[in-house]
């Protein structure tokens, strides 16, 4: 059998920073994904093996099934309709199957991945040998959520493969899983989350399960439906940061200064909830399709300087800005900022040819550009047969 | 007899904007002067002429004294114990006077400047021919208070030579007036800003009269003695923006986001009563005077971060940042914003190598830099032959 699954980043609209001091906040699947394909048992029958290939990176892990079950049945995998937290003794004895895998010192960020798939492996199908094969649209560690598309991917295609899930296999394209289903689905992408961040906030897997949208504040998330099409423009600045590190330095000025970021975090909620609706209000015609995009544009420029005023920003950043701002164009940062990924609106009227050029200037400053759908679809599987 | 007086410019610390709004800001004088001396000719049969020369400028205004009084004679001066507004139709009288002297086009926005000198002259002084001159060290139309400070020295000067002011005019060097004389002299100079600025806050010309801070909040202006000297990089983008305009377009933000935007000028509120706080707090040691000046720079980032989300920046002002912020200083615009100046704090211990650094990267962008100490005296006055005329 093989199982392809494919789940979908995610930006932060807007509230990031804020929203770990209560403020509201706005997420959205983009339409770039990573793809995961399953195929159980292994194309060469008598292969005994479980093996997962990161084909972006030309790299691969191998391990005999029963080298692996060695160190794992003790865990009593599988148990697919019961998501479950990996345990610090699991966790070491997951670690020493990686070990051997002699990951370069350059990948080693990938072990924490590795991990995770591990775990999601044994605990939804248990001790079978497979080829696992995985590629990705999105850039690694940047903002725009890899990890948990990653997790989304993994589970979605191992519970496909499960007998909990109530698929049709016969049915042809991508598919949806039924509510219940993508309910157990996020709850063991957390899982895998877990591994991978430590204490993550959840939201990321929880808008690459579902897709479109997600507005959340202190922990409660609300399902938004866009109802209308926007597209972005999100560079990649390259410059790798500290999230830790940011998100403690936005604690600290908040314990120098307790009044004015009270102020800052209440405005950015004002903001998140006035986007959210902006999104979810009906466009009837062209019309209004603009002056809703020009609304959002004034929300996420009046954003942007409340995150500068945070002490998020950062001059790689700054340079996007000033790009594209020589264009009309709005922008802000999105994640923790101090480099990352800088969203673009593309409003629906904008000429190809302004679209080209600012991407062209981006790229000469040593930036990625990737054109992304955003509010689309979430987690997807698709069957095939063994070929 | 022959007087000089200077009058600071002023920058604004915090606030600027969000203070059309309610909230605090806190204003500066800063030690880059604007100087009037003025001459008191002796009577002639013939040539009694009241003359003004804009040095800078190589300018210069002349009129018989009779045909001033023949204009303005009606108006009952002089009067300068009695601040008077000038009103519409005395306007149009010293009009007149101004447009005979044929301003180049270039230069017509000097028109309100010298109508407030003949307002302030005829009221304070009357009818005696002199020679003014004046001088600055301000860029006109900056947001540096240059016509504030044009006229608190104008009125300055003119009050000195007026029998009204109790000054020893044999005392050598800068002199400064009394706290009631000060009080008229603000009187005055508000008079002539108002001829300049038609509504202007006032902000302007009382730190210019009384130097040092101003904090101030709806109408309410407090005296803010710094504990601190403190040293700032002006730099002039050179970009000529309309105040009014900017203003207007954050009342229109404000209007379509009534919440976000009362959040902001929240925040700014408590920025501007943090920096005040800071300023007056007493640095007894360089390690604490270091740790005001973190604190200053934290304050100023944070208010820069808030215009922008107001949308008064710029991509001139943006660019003065990063360039800043490559040496780790901090900046924020000043005044409206849309252009004009951009302030950086330099610190007492940053190196003159890396100020000389970033002076000449932003004037290669073809900005004008000047460094000023800031909270410096307000007006003052000097009695004798003018040396540097």
């Amino acid at each position: 059998m093989e199982v392809k699954a494919r789940a979908p980043g995610k930006i932060i609209l807007s509230g990031e920073h804020a929203v770990v001091h209560g403020s509201t906040a706005v997420a959205a699947s983009i339409g770039l994904c990573t793809y995961v394909s399953l195929q159980v048992p292994p194309s060469n029958e008598n292969d005994d093996r479980l093996t997962l290939q990161l084909k972006d990176m030309a790299l691969e892990f191998s391990w005999p099934i029963g080298r692996i079950k060695e160190a794992l049945s003790s865990l009593g995998g599988p148990f697919p309709s019961t998501p479950t937290s990996c345990s610090a003794e699991s966790f070491k004895l997951i670690l020493a199957l990686i070990e051997g895998q002699n990951i370069l010192e350059a990948k080693i960020s990938l072990a924490s991945g590795v991990s995770a798939f591990l775990w999601l492996y044994t605990s939804i199908l248990g001790f079978k040998p497979a080829t696992v094969v995985v590629t990705s649209d999105l850039p690694l560690g940047s903002g725009l959520g890899s990890s948990a598309a990653l997790c989304v991917a993994f589970s979605a295609a191992l519970l496909a493969c499960s007998d909990t899930v109530n698929i049709d296999m016969k049915q042809e394209g991508w598919l949806v899983f039924g509510e219940s289903e993508l309910e157990l689905l996020n709850k063991w992408a957390f899982e895998g989350e877990k591994i991978i961040h430590g204490k993550p906030s959840g939201i990321d897997n929880t808008v690459s399960t579902y897709g479109n949208m997600i507005k959340f504040r202190s922990g409660n998330l609300t399902r938004i439906k866009s109802s209308m099409p926007l597209k972005m423009l999100i560079t990649n600045t390259k410059v790798g940061r500290n999230t830790k590190a940011l998100v403690a330095g936005v604690s600290e000025r908040t314990l120098r200064n307790p009044d004015a970021m009270s102020s800052v975090f209440n405005a950015v909620d004002s903001i998140s909830k006035e986007l959210a609706n902006v999104i979810q209000t009906p466009a009837s015609d062209d019309l209004s399709i603009t002056a809703k995009e020009e609304k959002l544009e004034e929300l996420m420029e009046m954003n942007q300087g409340l995150l500068q005023c945070m002490g998020v920003s950062h001059v790689s950043i700054e340079t996007v800005l000033r790009t594209t701002l020589k264009y009309k164009l709005a922008s802000k940062l999105t994640g923790a900022g101090g480099g990352g990924c800088v969203l673009t609106l593309l409003p629906t009227l904008l000429s190809g040819t302004i679209v080209d050029k600012v991407i062209a200037e981006l790229e000469s400053c040593g930036f990625q550009c990737l054109i992304a759908e955003i509010g689309g679809k979430g987690a997807e599987i698709c069957f095939s047969a063994s070929s």
